[in-house]
């Protein structure tokens, strides 16, 4: 397996559009810590123009923390855009271009070459997930420095900035799961199509579905939302609660890690049983 | 024989009355001057908020005393604090003519009632809670449009009768913020009352005064 | 001759087209194998069942006298394929493609991609990117991954596809090559008889999926190899005749074409009456070669 694994990093090394993901979080980043840099008071003040007619607010709003929080936001449709441009390619691409059909006249079984594929695609979503914590997070000392984090959701939450790095870590260890099972979905639709688009526009089409059906909060899903997997894609804000409700973070992980499981196992099992064509 | 009785009431009521409104207008008078003749200084501030949809733990820093419209805050981190209005309205109030009205006692504390002369005054009224020792030991200021203001003070005896602690209330609007620029696009939450007003909360500690 | 690779009863079926329709065939060990038909007439789907690439409906592939498990591919150790088009990796050199399918190997001497390389003349580019090579060149890195692992059986599917004469000529020398020095059983495929015809020792023909005819090229190819056409209403009965006794038929517009020796076609009509199989019309038709020859034109 080991083998299998070094296989798939070097060719996802070698692959050109590997490095596209990185290329965009580094200019979505840089673009708006600049942004943030020159208009940044005037956005704040919008958001926080209610709590000013009654407070006076003292101490520095716009920190590396804050503007790491807010792009930990793009977790939402960019970063798994990004994602998907990989492990969508994974199995699709190889058969679009005849390589899949290379790769399996080798004496490996197909579950084995598969889970080989899709822990690379994990591998790559961490770097991804780590290159943007490092990004946003280095660029934002650089020209913010630190402070206390203020989160404007559910109300108004302060966070001090010595009590912040443990909850931006757990809160990226929540994203980055949230991200694998993206990944692995983009992995099981890649071993049902030929074609490397089909599995980043089904992905895509599929997160903005569910994202919008279950944002409108019609009655009828209340239920089922707690177990459809996009739901959890934004529990990492949990972590900047000032009490944190464990229980709702440890569903919310059993649940992304049965997704995870489930969307492999499909994948495999499709895999398995396909009559490689091309 | 009657008819002279009750004039006489009357006027000894009238008269009566003005007494007390000069001397209660007398006592704030004396107050506003001990309050200017504090010089400037700094000290250790420990502030906490107590507002419903606000979450910050305790805060602590320094406060610089140049003027009661002139207060500034070193603090560690972020902070929450009181308008500096606040203190500039309060000041206000006394700086042009106004009616005092001795409103009687409570727990040992004189009440006395303050009215603005002038129309155009933010303040519409003020009510002072006064001790033996000349300490306010509470205030509520009603404004025009800024809503009203509570302060409840505490002393353990710092040079120009300083207070060591204020707890400040006032009418807070509940804050909701839109789920594009917070990123909560959790639907099915429990928050209710858009615009619902509370009351918020805040209150200094003070301590270790340096004039 | 021991028998390297076995088929048995073949079958594959996509909705209701029947690609692969019972069809058996063997290899012996040191055979250079054709594969004859026309596109579309199941080669490749066949060859691409052996690999494991798809799987059949029922029957049975035997390597080595084991049957072939597909859940355990070491069998694949034993085969070299190419398969089509030879796709690989565009982005990446003729060595690292090689180096990628060296590491899914059991070979411990990274030299073999040089030596393999050499043996197909592409030694002095194999830095080059894949993807800027002719279809030549790509043709014969074909050839090399098919040979790094040191298979005992190699599977080339349609090799001079895209090649020029010279191209051809060289692909069946290096065929050739192969099967001689190396000692490697090779079963080709082609829709073209004459490429078959000029290095096969044993054929099949398929077409629509059925097999028509089977044995030495020689011997096939031979005026004394002949199609018969009959007319018959006895349909199973003739049908189960010719499973019985091993004769490659074909069943079109409600004729039945045999593969049969010329000199005994008397033979055949007393053996087929004596199963009371009625026949309306029994035609000696052509050989192989014309018969192969008006299907693909």
């Amino acid at each position: 397996m080991i083998r299998l694994i070094n296989i798939e990093l070097f060719k996802i090394v070698k692959k050109p559009r590997t490095y596209i993901g990185f290329l965009a979080i580094f200019l979505i980043v840089g673009a708006l810590q600049l942004a943030m840099y020159f208009e940044g008071e005037e956005l704040i003040s919008i958001a926080i123009q209610n709590l000013e007619n009654d407070f006076r607010l003292e101490g520095k709003i716009i920190n590396a923390n804050l503007l790491t929080y807010i792009l930990l936001n793009s977790i939402i449709i960019h970063i798994p855009i990004l994602i998907c441009l990989v492990t969508g390619d994974a199995i699709a691409g190889e058969a679009a271009t005849g390589t899949l059909r290379l790769i399996l006249q080798r004496p490996f079984k197909r579950s084995e070459i598969y889970i080989a594929k899709a822990i690379t695609g994990f591998l790559y979503t961490i770097s991804l997930m780590v290159f943007l914590a490092g990004m946003t997070y280095g660029l934002g000392l650089l020209l913010f420095g630190t402070g206390d984090l203020i989160v404007l959701r559910r109300g108004v939450t302060v966070i001090a900035s010595d009590d912040v790095t443990w909850r931006f870590f757990y809160a990226f260890c929540s994203g980055t799961l949230s991200m694998i099972v993206v990944a692995s979905l983009s992995m099981m639709i890649s071993s049902f199509v030929n074609n490397a688009i089909g599995p980043i526009v089904g992905t895509i089409a599929i997160l903005i579905g569910l994202n919008i059906i279950f944002t409108l909060g019609a009655p009828i899903f209340k239920d089922i939302l707690p177990y459809i997997f996009t739901s959890h894609i934004t529990k990492w804000q949990y972590f900047f609660d000032f009490d944190i409700d464990k229980l709702v973070l440890q569903q919310s992980v059993l649940v992304q890690f049965v997704y995870i499981l489930i969307f492999n196992l499909v994948g495999i099992w499709n895999f398995n049983r396909k009559d490689i064509l091309t | 024989m009657i008819k002279w009785l009750f004039i006489l009431l009357f006027s000894f009521s009238i008269g009566l009355f003005s007494a007390q409104s000069s001397d209660a207008k007398k006592r704030m008078l004396n107050m506003v001057e001990k309050l200017e003749r504090v010089p400037p200084y700094s000290c250790d501030v420990n502030i906490n908020i107590d507002v419903k949809f606000i979450r910050i733990k305790e805060r602590v820093g320094k406060m610089i005393y140049r003027s009661p419209e002139d207060i500034d805050y070193k603090i560690k981190g972020f902070a929450f604090l009181p308008k500096k209005e606040m203190g500039t309205i309060s000041t206000s109030l006394f700086k042009d003519d106004f009616i005092a009205i001795d409103m009687g006692k409570e727990n040992e504390n004189q009440i006395i009632k303050v009215i603005p002369m002038d129309i155009n005054s933010e303040i519409v009224t003020g009510q002072f809670w006064i001790d033996s020792a000349d300490l306010v030991q509470k205030m509520i200021l009603i404004t025009k449009e800024k809503g009203s203001y509570t302060a409840e003070m505490n002393y353990n005896g710092t040079l120009y009768d300083l207070p060591s602690k204020i707890r400040m209330s006032f009418d807070v609007k509940n804050q909701k913020m839109p789920a594009l620029l917070t990123g909560d696009l959790e639907a099915y939450t429990d928050e209710t009352d858009e615009d619902e007003v509370s009351k918020g909360t805040i209150t200094i500690m003070y301590s270790n005064h340096q004039f | 001759m021991s028998s390297i690779l076995e088929v048995k009863n073949l079958h594959k079926s996509y909705q209701n087209f029947k690609a692969v329709d019972d069809i058996s065939f063997h290899v012996n060990e040191g055979d250079i194998y054709g594969f004859l038909g026309p596109n579309g007439a199941g080669k490749s789907t066949t060859l691409r069942m052996i690999l494991g690439l798809i799987k059949p409906d029922s029957g049975l592939i035997q390597l080595d006298g084991e049957r072939v498990d597909y859940s355990n591919k070491k069998y694949l150790n034993q085969i070299g394929a190419l398969i089509e088009r030879p796709d690989f990796y565009k982005n990446l050199s003729a060595y690292e493609n090689l180096k990628i399918l060296y590491s899914m190997s059991k070979l411990k001497d990274i030299r073999i991609i040089d030596d393999v390389l050499n043996e197909v003349d592409l030694l002095d580019r194999k830095k080059d990117k894949v993807g800027g090579y002719s279809q030549g060149m790509k043709q014969r890195l074909g050839i090399a991954q098919a040979l790094m692992h040191q298979p005992s059986l190699i599977i080339l599917d349609e090799p001079s596809n895209g090649l020029d004469p010279q191209g051809q000529a060289d692909m069946r020398k290096l065929i050739l090559k192969i099967n001689t020095e190396r000692r490697i059983t090779v079963v080709i495929s082609s829709h073209i008889l004459a490429e078959i015809e000029k290095i096969s020792n044993r054929m099949i023909v398929i077409n629509k999926g059925r097999k028509v005819a089977e044995g030495e090229v020689n011997q096939l190819m031979s005026s004394d190899s002949i199609k018969i056409q009959i007319k018959t209403d006895s349909h199973t009965a003739i049908e189960n005749y010719c499973k019985t006794h091993q004769i490659p038929f074909t069943n079109e517009n409600e004729s039945y074409y045999l593969q049969w020796e010329e000199a005994k076609i008397n033979e055949l009509i007393k053996s087929l009456n004596s199963e009371n199989i009625s026949l309306y019309e029994v035609r000696q038709l052509k050989t192989l070669e014309e018969y192969f020859l008006n299907l693909t034109n």
